[in-house]
């Protein structure tokens, strides 16, 4: 009877160590994070941020590590405070036929804080394999990632913006800032 | 004897002396309607596959749009990529823009321009970026020219009655590259997004009404210094003061666009 018992208990152990999620999926705070890209030109330094990125984020809960990544963003909300100016980005962009950039994970290796993240940006209609170096932090049930990449206008097939006739730098930076909640 | 009020016999005197006026009037409207053909909107729905689906033979490691897609689902499966589709003109336009461009404005009414459609939005956006390129060009060669016209007034009010001639006709350059370079970015389609706030371009347009105002002003001013063929000079230092405030509110203006 005994022996019975803890048959019973092993295969119940097993059931629930397949059936118990090891990683949960969860999605960015979107009010508490953004994405901001940064560009070069010789009169001056553009700052442009779109708070409506849907990151989404497969996370494993016992080793605390963060499995997949999955970023998407209209291009039409980032905002540099100059209307004019984000307008002619969306030009240059072609943001009537190509509304969106994501980003998918394919790979992620984690050392302590640091993270690298492997995998495919989309962006003008273009897709290429770029690096995100992040970096998390934990507060209060919140999991924060601060990551960046940079990538080149041309590889991506994007005319560099003139002003005044003199184009920017090729090389656009990005900064991510994501907040998770955990509870 | 010097009457500073604007009779109208110096209006008159105005207009019959430069007869000129009417020609470069003429001119500007010629030029303004040459620039509207281009908006002539065309069927570019052949080449919406192109567009969208970009080759992939340019970049070894790129993705199609679909094949993104699909790439994006095969790691999260139970993720539904969003499609998003951009609004074609921005919510704030200025009641002349909606009148000339919007959904049943005037350029589609009279078939300048054809029915809203991502493909023919996407073509009036580069018109807009061919005309406000224009509009830059423009704005240097009418600041070189107001420049020029102030060196030689200067000259003429020095005494120097030689370079009569010569400030007639860069008065009239002037004039005529100044109302196209106005024209470029008056007339150019609505650009995709335009949001309420102060930029440096709002800085540029709110400047625009004062050199509007000092170009409808200085040459009137001008107009008035000769009265019965003599130069008088008083009313010549008003014109003088007209020219160089308004050269300078429209340097300002151009230079206030590079912060």
């Amino acid at each position: 009877m005994k022996a019975k018992i803890n048959v019973v208990l092993i295969l119940l152990f097993f059931q629930f160590s397949i059936v118990l999620p090891q990683s949960k999926q969860i999605e960015a705070v979107k009010q508490e994070s953004s994405i901001t890209y940064q560009l070069t030109h010789l009169l001056h330094e553009i700052e442009s941020t779109s708070k409506e990125a849907y990151c989404k984020i497969d996370f494993d809960l016992s080793k605390k590590e963060i499995k997949k990544v999955f970023v998407q963003v209209d291009v039409t909300t980032f905002n540099s405070g100059n209307s004019n100016r984000d307008s002619h980005a969306m030009e240059v962009i072609d943001a009537l036929s190509f509304p969106d950039s994501r980003f998918t994970s394919s790979s992620i290796t984690q050392k302590g804080d640091s993270l690298k993240v492997y995998g495919k940006l989309t962006f003008h209609g273009i897709t290429q394999d770029i690096v995100i170096s992040a970096a998390t932090k934990w507060t209060n049930n919140k999991l924060v990632v601060n990551g960046n990449f940079d990538i080149s206008l041309t590889a991506f097939k994007v005319e560099r913006p003139s002003l005044l006739f003199i184009p920017c730098k090729d090389i656009l930076k990005f900064t991510l800032d994501q907040v998770f909640n955990l509870m | 004897m010097n009457n500073p009020v604007i009779s109208k016999s110096n209006l008159f005197d105005f207009f019959q002396k430069s007869d000129c006026y009417a020609k470069y009037f003429f001119a500007i409207i010629f030029l303004s309607l040459l620039s509207f053909p281009i908006l002539k909107a065309q069927d570019l729905t052949k080449n919406s596959n192109k567009l969208l689906i970009p080759s992939t033979s340019v970049f070894s490691n790129s993705l199609s749009r679909g094949e993104s897609l699909a790439f994006a689902n095969s790691v999260f499966p139970d993720t539904t990529v969003q499609i998003f589709k951009p609004k074609l003109l921005p919510d704030k336009m200025s009641f002349f823009e909606r009148g000339l461009w919007g959904e049943n404005g005037l350029m589609r009414g009279i078939g300048l321009a054809s029915p809203l459609t991502p493909e023919v939005r996407k073509y009036e956006l580069e018109v807009r970026r061919t005309m406000l390129t224009a509009h830059q060009i423009g704005g240097f060669a009418t600041l070189g020219l107001m420049l020029a016209t102030c060196y030689y007034g200067q000259k003429i009010i020095d005494g120097d009655f030689n370079y009569e001639s010569t400030k007639k006709k860069l008065v009239f350059a002037t004039i005529t590259s100044y109302s196209i370079t106005a024209l470029l970015s008056i007339l150019s389609p609505p650009p995709l997004i335009r949001r309420d706030e102060t930029s440096t371009t709002t800085i540029h347009k709110f400047l625009a009404w004062f050199h509007v105002a000092g170009m409808i002003v200085t040459p009137i001013l001008g107009s008035l210094i000769n009265t019965n063929r003599v130069f008088n000079i008083d009313k010549a230092h008003f014109h003088q003061v007209a020219g160089y405030i308004t050269t300078a509110i429209f340097a300002t203006a151009m230079i206030v666009i590079t912060f």
